[in-house]
């Protein structure tokens, strides 16, 4: 008989029950923010990261680092999902030496003037939602400590983002940080005895809750519903996109799609919706960035489910609580490139927009037409990737900045993944697409090429000075399977 | 061109160019704000140079807030301000 | 755009108009000024979306209802009031604004003249407050320079009191009069008095503030939600004004002020005072007041005394130009 069998060593193994005292006190994981913070240890070398579901509102990430630089902490990694105008001033955490590594998503205004001016040694590493998600999950990137700032958690940690006082929606972002995370702090102005159902974030995940007065800026959050443009141009290429989708037969029982959360990308949601609606066809399943309008898709009858990885209006927030096929996901079932079953792959259209297109159908969004870091990567490369057809919409010119060029100034979006372009002065197919091209000109959808759109561009903005740019290089975009597809350079 | 007074035209929306002229007694100066400053603020000077040097107006200050504009709405604005201030 | 939106340009004598705006701006948190002449508002299907308003050349109660920000409505109102008061002869236009509003407010024209924590004071001309420093005087400021900045209003042996002390004790005196015309004698006259009863001064410069010498009146009022923050700004803006520019600019070390027993914005402005001059090497020199009978000589008494027909009180109070002018202007006769 093995020694397994022996019941005196199991009993010596195991140990005998002692007793149990019910009334004795379950361990509480309930502090405040800055014994947490002390209590994590937070030094140097680390990385924390947060989610950018609060938008302009977000109050967290402020306060961690506030609470951080105090302490006279040096040199950790911040690993926000994306940084927004709530995070502008932040080049103080730079100088002071507290921040000494980004990577995010998105940077913009003054933080992003600061960065393209050389204040960070180390370069920004831009990822999209997908590529951030797969370095996480690889373990390429260590997440020490995960701030979740979320709308409502009860004391254990079950939390979501869509009751409470000021709701952000879809935690999507977050949910991939609070699997791998070293340690996960739930942060919020609502936290109850009360267990919270439905929850985003499971407890078993969270080692610290904290009450905070207050976890956003309610108006800067979002707002109550995305209006659609009433900008002419914008319509007309709106309009332009649904007829040439439309063309391209994708409009048929259980398509699915995702546009963009503004201007054209989603005002051709409006013209969709028609055809939708004459030709009797309910989509599968519409995925992104959701906003009202989807939503009222959604409510009509024409799709039957949301895939929401981030709210962008109240009315979207309201439906993720209330409409039990508007589910929320994250962010890597959302866009890994390494999870198999990612939902981008299963798109059969998406709608995109661009800061600048070029020749070869190279996208940038991330920065401006001088330069500087504006931008976010966010689900672009990976969604034009995952799609069957990708079709950017933009202005030829806004302003005196043509979007249209020769090249573009930093690539996120490679051109072979980008299928069509529709401008307000015409629309190019990208020559590797002779499939796109054959249908549409079948359907007598008029084509210019890209050249010619390049060119009208050119010719109506003039050429542009020259950027000039200093030595550092102050970002790196990486595609989303890790590869680096560009350099962002310092812009004196 | 005789300028008798300063005078203003143009708007601040998007893509348009506001632009004051004010005849002064000293040599002529132009100020220029502008949303594409670094791409385009050398042609936006050269360009009211010129139709200054056209219209051959001097001692002048010229002071503009640009937003995106074209050339030829740079030009329309600042001929009807020339005009306005030669009335 | 301009099928959906119209617009309302709205005059003092608008009771009706007004008040909705005033509505509106309490809606975003700020308060309608009264004291403005003209209001322009973009308005959507009979709601206010935007407005502005302005009383001479300064410019107020700016706001966007949350719902039609980043629609470039701003860019339509400033432009429209620029071109209205221009016609009405205000070519040059200034405000005051929260601080982080500086790059929205530059993008519209706008030139920073001084910055404090919370306040910006801009101006939409590039020039202006460089010629207005280069104007202050033709003198090389040399030795040392002190200053006052006074209303006058009229000047007063209590006033005189103070500028011959600090006439004595500098090689330099310039005297900042105040220009703001809230006050009961009109500038023209305050100064002629003030230049009559200061003649024998060799070394005195007399002033005109103008716009950069900020008194409480023209600070706006919406700023007010919280009294003390808000006096804190105002006072804080001025003060960084004169110790930064104005006095860098006319080489002034010092600074006199009579003490203030009577108005608590007075008092509570010269305690700021004492904590930015010294920032800004200014030596901060209080005197106190010259007493006639007990009490403060004061041009608020004067002007009571005056009111109440009693010039016998006065002409021991005042120096004889301002004397004169009191007597003519309530129609009596003088004893010489």
């Amino acid at each position: 008989m093995e020694d397994r069998y022996d019941i005196n060593e199991l009993l010596k193994e195991k140990g005998t029950f002692t007793g149990i005292d019910k009334s004795k006190r379950k361990k509480n994981k309930v502090r405040s923010l800055k014994y947490v913070i002390d209590a994590l240890d937070i030094k140097d070398g680390m990385t924390i990261s947060f989610h950018h579901h609060f938008r302009n509102g977000d109050l967290l990430a402020d306060m961690v680092l506030e609470l951080l630089d105090k302490k006279g902490t040096k040199n950790i990694t911040i690993f926000p999902s994306s940084l927004t105008t709530a995070h502008d001033h932040f080049g103080q955490y730079i100088q002071s030496g507290l921040i000494s590594r980004i990577c995010t998503s998105g940077i913009r205004d003054r933080l992003g003037e600061d960065i393209s001016s050389g204040m960070l040694d180390t370069p920004v590493i831009i990822r999209s939602h997908g590529g951030r998600a797969r370095a996480i999950e690889s373990g390429e990137e260590k997440i020490d400590v995960a701030f979740i700032a979320v709308a409502h958690s009860d004391v254990n940690g079950n939390a979501n983002g869509f009751e409470g006082v000021s709701p952000c929606g879809s935690l999507g972002y977050s949910m991939v940080d609070m699997k791998h995370a070293d340690k996960v702090v739930v942060v919020s102005d609502l936290i109850t005895e009360e267990i919270t159902i439905p929850f985003s974030v499971p407890s078993y995940n969270v080692d610290y809750v904290v009450k905070v007065e207050k976890i956003g800026i309610k108006e800067k959050i979002m707002s109550g519903a995305t209006r659609l443009t009433t900008n002419p141009k914008e319509l007309l290429i709106a309009k332009r996109t649904a007829d040439i989708i439309e063309a391209l037969e994708i409009i048929k029982e259980n398509f699915t799609f995702q546009t963009g959360t503004g201007g054209s990308s989603l005002a051709v949601t409006r013209f969709m919706r028609d055809k939708m609606i004459e030709k009797k066809i309910v989509a599968d399943f519409a995925l992104g960035g959701i906003t009202g309008h989807i939503v009222r898709l959604h409510e009509e009858g024409l799709v039957r489910k949301l895939l929401d990885v981030q709210c962008f209006d109240l009315d979207a927030v309201f439906s993720l609580k209330n409409n039990i096929r508007h589910f929320e996901i994250d962010a890597s079932f959302y866009a890994n490139p390494e999870n198999p079953g990612c939902v981008v792959n299963k798109l059969d259209v998406v709608v995109l927009s661009a800061l600048e297109i070029d020749r070869n159908f190279d996208v940038n969004v991330m920065t401006g037409s001088d330069g500087i870091l504006r931008g976010a990567s966010g689900g672009h490369c990976d969604t034009a990737a995952g799609s069957k057809i990708c079709i950017v919409t933009s202005p030829l010119v806004r302003g005196r900045i043509a979007t249209v060029k020769d090249k573009v100034l930093n690539i996120v979006t490679p051109g072979s993944t980008v299928d069509i372009l529709v401008t307000d002065h015409g629309t190019a197919v990208n020559p590797l697409r002779k499939d796109i091209m054959a249908l549409l000109k079948e359907k007598k959808i008029p084509i210019v090429s890209i050249d010619t759109l390049v060119e009208m561009a050119e010719k109506i903005v003039k050429k542009p000075n020259p950027i000039v740019y200093g030595d550092k290089v102050v970002g790196v975009i990486e595609y989303r399977d890790g590869s680096i597809i560009d350099l962002v350079k310092q812009v004196i | 061109m005789k300028l008798n007074k300063r005078a203003i035209a143009g708007t601040m929306t998007s893509s348009d160019v506001m632009i004051e002229v004010i005849p002064w007694g000293k040599t002529s100066e132009i100020n220029i704000k502008s949303d594409v400053e670094k791409q385009y603020g050398d042609q936006i000077l050269d360009l009211i140079n010129s139709i200054l040097r056209e219209n051959d107006v001097d001692n002048v200050c010229i002071n503009v807030v640009d937003k995106g504009a074209l050339d030829f709405t740079i030009s329309a604005r600042l001929k009807t301000a020339l005009f306005r201030a030669a009335k | 755009m301009f099928y959906e939106y119209t617009k309302e340009y709205i005059l003092k004598n608008d009771e009706i108009k007004r008040h909705k705006s005033a509505l509106f701006l309490k809606t975003i948190d700020i308060e309608f000024d009264t004291n403005v002449d003209v209001t322009i508002n973009i308005v959507k299907n009979n709601q206010i979306a935007a407005t502005i308003s302005a009383e001479k050349n300064l410019i107020k109660c700016i706001g966007v209802a949350p719902d039609f920000r980043s629609e470039g409505l701003m860019n339509i109102l400033f432009s429209d009031l620029i071109s209205y008061q221009y016609s009405k002869g205000f070519y040059n236009l200034a405000l005051f604004t929260k601080a982080e509003y500086e790059t929205i407010i530059a993008s519209l024209g706008f030139y920073t003249i001084c910055k404090t924590k919370n306040i910006v004071f801009m101006e939409n001309h590039k020039n202006k407050f460089r010629d207005y420093l280069q104007n202050l005087t033709q003198s090389d400021c040399k030795g040392k320079v002190a200053s006052i900045v006074m209303n006058l209003n009229p000047i007063t042996n209590g006033h005189l009191y103070l500028i011959e002390k600090a006439s004595s004790e500098n090689d330099v005196l310039f005297v900042f009069i105040v220009s703001e015309d809230r006050s009961v004698v009109p500038f023209d006259i305050r100064y002629q008095l003030a230049e009559a009863s200061t003649r024998h001064l060799k070394n005195v410069i007399l002033v005109k503030g103008g716009e950069y010498i900020i008194s409480s009146t023209t600070f706006p009022s919406y700023f007010k939600k919280d009294y003390n923050s808000w006096i804190r700004n105002y006072c804080e803006l001025d003060l960084t004004i004169f110790s930064k520019h104005i006095a860098k600019k006319l080489n002034i070390s010092k600074r006199y002020v009579g003490t203030e027993p009577y108005c608590k914005v007075t008092n509570y402005y010269n305690k700021v005072m004492s904590e930015i001059l010294p920032k800004y090497n200014i030596e901060y020199i209080e005197v106190s007041r010259l007493l006639s009978e007990d009490d403060a000589i004061s041009a608020s008494r004067v002007r009571k005394l005056a009111d109440e027909g009693d010039f016998k009180a006065i002409k021991s109070l005042v120096p004889e130009a301002t004397y004169k002018y009191l007597i003519s202007i309530n129609g009596g006769s003088y004893e010489t």
